[in-house]
């Protein structure tokens, strides 16, 4: 009997300790978030890492910049996946006070109304001035009901990246790198005939790289209420010279040459030419600082010059605690901190000041990529563009090794992507 | 009064246990469960319409989900046989006294070790086009050019076939491993002075012998196999490529549920029609396996 009480007394005492760590560990979470008091306000914000190392202390300088400043501690989220963590956070109300929003998520995030609209803080503000910024990528941050969910950190497009040496070994320089797109072939031709073993040009069989590609006949990838038209005939025409120049051998993925990006490729010298954006400078500077390398813009394509852009805002979250400070925070990683940021991650500024501040009209490679910026697409169309693009994504490759005509892959990328469109 | 006392002991003890099981494992069994029945958005206005038997006709109507469910059942038929046959085997030899026997041992069960993400950047790695299976390929001859197993949609399942039976039989091999030496000595000796020959005694004894073993592994093989999802993760970047190659069951109910808005309904109700798949095929395996081996009857 006095054994059974004892036993029973440990087991309660155990239980009791088990629940009150539980108890413990879930008040100290509280503790910070509730707390009204300004100078214990930690914010998270929420971002993935990039590419370079350079731009991950970049980032972490400015932050640190950010609670010298204002007294407001920030605690970094790293998202390894951004899409799918962003949207279990939103799920469980987790998801932290500032994130980065990619411009093509724009459509589905303010649609599902869980960003919060930045308008009165921007109205507040007294030296915010939006027209500083590039009009087509501050505007890609509207929502349909004209409100504007987020700021733009950086931008970047896309370029044509040259091995000099390599150029050289072929007899060429970056001038006869093709102005248009119905000179690739010869061009390409030529750098398989004079430089054996060595792969004309990389290219990644993405739908962001490819956007600017497949309407450029006059299709659209989207339809107006957001469904998938891959297969347009207009479409599937302006493509179809990229796959035969795959089927030439001329062009290859990075896959096909057994590197995980472009990026890699390039660097090891593996390609000559490579479709890239601005994201690849600071790869390139970091790991191949050897190499010796140039950027072009992108040749016309039906005699016109095009592009893609690609910007990242910092946006609120709907559900934050702390919107003054996640405005604070906004406002200072767009407006104080971006010189600096944009110096030492090698990115783009988005904003016209910064840029002149930092020459960027003067840097024979930025500029190549700056120009771009205000003739190209925004990486955006509709609510379902990610669907749209994994099942393109999908299905491309299929086309480019032959298994089925383009026609037929991007039908059945089209059926697939409209069937989930409509399950919805 | 000691009795009771002790009932109440062994509950209070069990009880963290249980909480977290029920908390953990039950309460989304059937949360999914409800959810499998319903058009459910839990992002912003979070909102449930009833839709009955809605989405579970819709996924059968699904052309993925077919594709999905074909992709998974090649590879339970191929891998579940093979990792079974092969485990077998190497649980023999490594019982038939032959030297390093345990330096074998510890080499094999190995792989079981590491972390499947990990397995499957060593082996898209060795499959990759300037991997070193290429090189041997080509250098002995039976390729021309390196082949990028990994891109191609004819042989991107075979090498997650390949890499999987490596990595999951060392563990069986263990369990069969357990069970060859629980076959008493004396039955073997017994059949000798009958004049049995070593493939009668293989036939007559020892397979008979393993039989709840071999039940055990298939089972579980069944149920790991049809839940394949880190490879082909890995290998297609959550897309299931190139053309739907290696879209499995588990990584189209990751799709909808954590992909796309709104349909994690929908991702329940795959799900469910996955758990059905398991539990009937197990159930019919059972029916069919007897594990009376002694011929005395299981009490």
């Amino acid at each position: 009997m006095k054994v059974g009480i004892k036993k029973l007394s440990v087991a309660v005492l155990s239980l009791g300790l088990l629940l009150g760590l539980v108890g413990c560990s879930s008040g100290e979470k509280k503790g910070t978030s509730s707390s009204g008091n300004k100078k214990d306000v930690t914010l998270t914000v929420g971002f993935w890492k990039g590419d370079s190392t350079t731009e991950d202390s970049a980032r972490k300088k400015a932050f640190t910049n950010f609670t010298k400043k204002t007294g407001i501690k920030v605690k970094e989220k790293i998202y390894n996946d951004y899409e799918t963590q962003l949207m279990t956070d939103l799920v469980g109300g987790t998801a932290p006070d500032v994130f980065y929003v990619d411009v093509s998520n724009v459509p589905s995030l303010t649609q599902q109304k869980v960003l919060a609209p930045l308008d009165g803080y921007i109205k507040k503000q007294k030296d915010f001035d939006k027209k500083d910024f590039y009009t087509p990528i501050y505007n890609a941050f509207k929502g349909t009901d004209d409100k504007q969910y987020g700021v733009p950190k950086d931008y970047s497009t896309l370029g044509f990246y040259y091995n000099e040496d390599l150029l050289k070994k072929a007899g060429m320089t970056k001038n006869d790198i093709p102005k248009s797109f119905d000179d690739l072939e010869a061009f390409l031709t030529k750098l398989k005939e004079k430089l054996p073993g060595v792969q004309p040009m990389v290219f990644s069989a993405l739908l962001a790289r490819q956007m600017y590609i497949a309407q450029s006949d006059g299709g659209s990838i989207v339809t107006k209420d957001g469904k998938a038209n891959l297969d347009d005939p207009k479409v599937v025409k302006a493509l179809q010279p990229l796959v035969d120049l795959y089927k030439k051998g001329l062009i290859k993925t990075p896959k096909d040459l057994g590197d995980g990006w472009a990026g890699d490729t390039f660097g090891r010298g593996g390609a000559v030419i490579s479709d890239e954006g601005a994201w690849m400078v600071s790869h390139l500077k970091t790991n191949f600082p050897d190499l010796k390398w140039g950027v072009t813009e992108l040749p016309e394509l039906n005699s016109k010059k095009r592009n893609m852009v690609f910007t990242v805002s910092y946006s609120m979250n709907a559900a934050t605690k702390h919107k003054d400070e996640s405005w604070k925070l906004i406002n200072y990683m767009t407006h104080d901190a971006m010189k600096p940021y944009a110096k030492e991650a090698s990115v783009l500024p988005s904003r016209k000041s910064v840029a002149e501040e930092l020459k960027i009209n003067d840097d024979k490679v930025m500029s190549s990529f700056a120009k771009a910026a205000n003739y190209a697409t925004p990486w955006q169309d509709g609510p379902n563009l990610t669907l749209i693009m994994q099942r393109y994504e999908n299905m491309f490759p299929s086309a480019l090794k032959g298994d089925m005509s383009l026609e037929q892959a991007m039908k059945k990328a089209t059926e697939s992507a409209n069937q989930d469109i409509d399950n919805q | 009064m000691k009795k009771k006392g002790e009932k109440l002991q062994g509950l209070i003890f069990s009880l963290p246990a249980l909480i977290i099981l029920f908390i953990f494992t039950l309460l989304p069994i059937l949360y999914s469960f409800y959810l499998s029945f319903n058009k459910v958005n839990l992002v912003g206005d979070i909102s449930y319409n009833f839709v009955g038997l809605g989405n579970y006709i819709k996924a059968l109507r699904d052309p993925r989900v077919i594709v999905a469910i074909q992709n998974t059942l090649k590879y339970v038929i191929i891998v579940v046989p093979a990792q079974t046959l092969l485990a077998l085997l190497l649980a023999y030899i490594l019982n038939s006294g032959i030297k390093f026997q345990t330096g074998f041992r510890t080499l094999l069960f190995l792989p079981t070790l590491t972390s499947s993400s990990a397995l499957t950047m060593i082996f898209m790695f060795l499959f990759s086009v300037n991997g070193p299976i290429n090189k041997m390929l080509v250098g002995v001859g039976i390729l021309n050019q390196p082949v990028g197993f990994l891109y191609d949609s004819k042989t991107v399942l075979y090498a997650i076939i390949i890499m999987n039976v490596w990595s999951t039989v060392p563990m069986f091999m263990t369990i069969y491993l357990a069970g060859l030496q629980d076959i008493p000595k004396t039955m073997y000796e017994a059949a000798e002075i009958d004049g049995a020959n070593a493939f009668q005694r293989l036939v007559k004894i020892t397979v008979p012998q393993l039989v709840p073993v071999t039940n055990y592994i298939v089972m579980v093989g069944l149920a790991s196999t049809f839940q394949l999802f880190d490879q082909t993760y890995i290998v297609s970047g959550g897309s299931g490529g190139p053309n739907n190659a290696t879209l499995t069951l588990s990584l189209i109910i990751y799709q909808y549920a954590f992909k796309t808005f709104g349909t994690i309904g929908y991702a329940s109700a795959i799900a469910v029609v996955l758990t059905l798949f398991i539990f009937i095929l197990t159930m019919i395996l059972r029916k069919f396996s007897n594990e009376n081996v002694t011929g005395e009857g299981l009490d």
